[in-house]
């Protein structure tokens, strides 16, 4: 017995023509879909008793806990605390590693006389510095943007000092045969040849930044996510844990599409 | 006629870890005002040393360079530069790359400085790209807008650095037109370097061989085209070109 064909003949239609790019759909449609099937395999696999949710909670349970601390309002002091030690430790720490690598990076005596000592700083673990920041500074927030200042620091400053020592030498040439002044070449040459570099570190440091204020509040805080994640590991509360480690990807993640829209304006000139 | 660049009895030895290493070796060459001067050498044969030397960065071993009959002591404002890579800014507009050498020599304001810019602009045939960054250019249209800014310092004694190599021969030639046209306007005292004799013969009143390593002065010829010269028309058509192409390549491979 012979059934009728049951798809209809479509027209031939070569794979190879080229179809306008813009009929795929975008990678932001692929990424949402790649993160929305991520969460439901982890939701599958906490329904189904896959993962016991006492340790790992259903993202479902994490949005709901998220969602609370949002209408009750309970997640604002612990958001501030943590923004205020991220951004002014950051804030701070690009400005004086900028500063400074610049400085340094445009004396080869002096970039070559720091160059073991910054290394040696830089090898040094900041966390583990924490009890000391408390000694220093007090237990209250200056402790942790001191705490943030010091790992975003020595990132921008080598950074910037690499940036600085690999200014274009046909540009400075040009520049010195045009017969521009140290200031000239100071600002109109090093200083925008080594401005990506450090809108790179400071892409690269935020996370650090952030990660720094969290770590700082797990061990001296009274306030902030970090706070919330030890607080909420204390009483088995893991979806708490979850919920404020959700906040900091929120906020690195739209930190660093700022950073993305902000570099592509500033460095507008690339192509 | 005066002369405006006199490079007398020049010698330069670079020191290395090995003892020293002697890059040109008693040079001397008078360039007359408005004259146009090749050096043409195989490569490692102490051109771009020589032109180091004229331009003030590097200080000879022995022997002198005089412009306008003072000696050279460090960049002089009135030398103009153009590289071989057009060393263009990329995080300037090609109109500020070219107000660059003004802004550095302090000449004019801001207003002036734009103003002269938009006409060298408008002269190497680049209006309209005033506002686009040199990455969108390209390399031939970025050496165009180097030949606006080599002549937006208003230079009196040019100096080239082998300056049209990084083109493609066909670019090279319409580029090479273009800036012949523009000197014909003031035509500057130049000293060009480069490897390519086709070039020297084409632009410049006398060429002078070096010979390798350490470089000095093989053989200098006076060449009598007439000018104003289309670099074209020689290259297609001119017997004589051709001639004294001949001459200097038969003497170099002798």
């Amino acid at each position: 017995m012979t059934s009728p064909p049951e798809v209809e003949i479509q027209p031939v239609r070569s794979r190879n023509r080229s179809v306008p790019l813009r009929r795929q759909p975008p990678m932001q449609v692929w990424r949402a879909l790649g993160l929305l099937s991520f969460l439901l395999l982890w939701q599958t696999a906490v329904s189904y008793g896959w993962i016991n949710p006492t340790f790992v909670p259903s993202p479902i349970s994490v949005l709901e806990t998220l969602w609370q601390m949002v209408v009750t309002g309970s997640l604002w002091p612990h958001l501030l605390e943590t923004l205020q030690a991220t951004f002014a430790g950051f804030i701070a720490g690009v400005v004086v590693g900028a500063l400074l690598g610049f400085v340094i990076g445009l004396s080869p005596a002096l970039s070559s006389f720091t160059s073991p000592f910054i290394t040696m700083m830089n090898s040094v673990p900041r966390i583990a510095l924490a009890p000391l920041f408390v000694l220093w500074v007090g237990i209250d927030i200056r402790s942790r943007i001191l705490l943030v200042f010091s790992l975003v620091v020595f990132i921008v400053l080598t950074n910037t000092i690499a940036g600085t020592q690999n200014v274009d030498s046909d540009h400075l040439r040009l520049a010195r045969l045009f017969g521009a002044s140290r200031r000239q070449i100071v600002f109109k040459v090093a200083l925008p040849s080594v401005t990506p570099w450090i809108l790179a570190a400071m892409r690269l440091s935020f996370a650090y930044a952030l990660s720094g204020a969290i770590v700082g509040e797990m061990f001296l805080g009274q306030r902030g996510l970090g706070y919330l994640i030890v607080a909420g590991s204390g009483v088995f509360n893991i979806a708490q844990v979850f919920a404020a480690l959700t906040v900091a990807v929120v906020i690195a993640f739209f930190f660093d599409l700022l950073m993305a829209r902000g570099e592509k304006m500033v460095l507008r000139w690339r192509r | 006629m005066t002369t405006t660049l006199e490079i007398d009895s020049v010698t330069h030895r670079f020191d290395t870890p090995s003892g020293g290493v002697e890059a040109v070796r008693d040079i001397s060459v008078e360039v007359a005002e408005h004259e146009f001067v090749a050096i043409v050498g195989p490569s490692g044969c102490g051109k771009t040393t020589v032109l180091n030397i004229v331009s003030g960065l590097l200080n000879p071993t022995s022997g002198g360079v005089r412009f306008e009959g003072r000696p050279i002591e460090g960049v002089h404002p009135e030398i103009g530069y153009m590289p071989a890579r057009d060393s263009l800014y990329p995080w300037r507009t090609c109109l500020r790359n070219v107000t660059l050498p003004m802004e550095f020599r302090g000449l004019g304001d801001n207003r002036s400085r734009k103003e002269t810019a938009r006409e060298l602009m408008a002269s190497v045939g680049l209006a309209g790209f005033e506002d686009s960054f040199p990455n969108a250019l390209s390399h031939g249209m970025r050496q165009r807008v180097a030949i606006a800014r080599t002549f937006a310092s208003r230079p009196r004694l040019l100096l080239m650095d082998e300056p049209f190599s990084a083109l493609d021969s066909q670019t090279k030639l319409v580029v090479q037109d273009l800036f012949l046209r523009i000197w014909e306007e003031h035509r500057q005292t130049v000293l060009l370097i480069t490897h390519d004799i086709m070039e020297a013969v084409a632009l410049a009143d006398r060429v002078i061989v070096f010979s390798a390593r350490p470089g000095t002065i093989k053989a200098v010829y006076d060449i009598d085209l007439p000018r104003p010269r289309s670099v074209q028309d020689l290259v297609f058509d001119s017997a004589e070109f051709q001639s004294h192409i001949r001459r200097i390549w038969r003497d170099l491979h002798d």
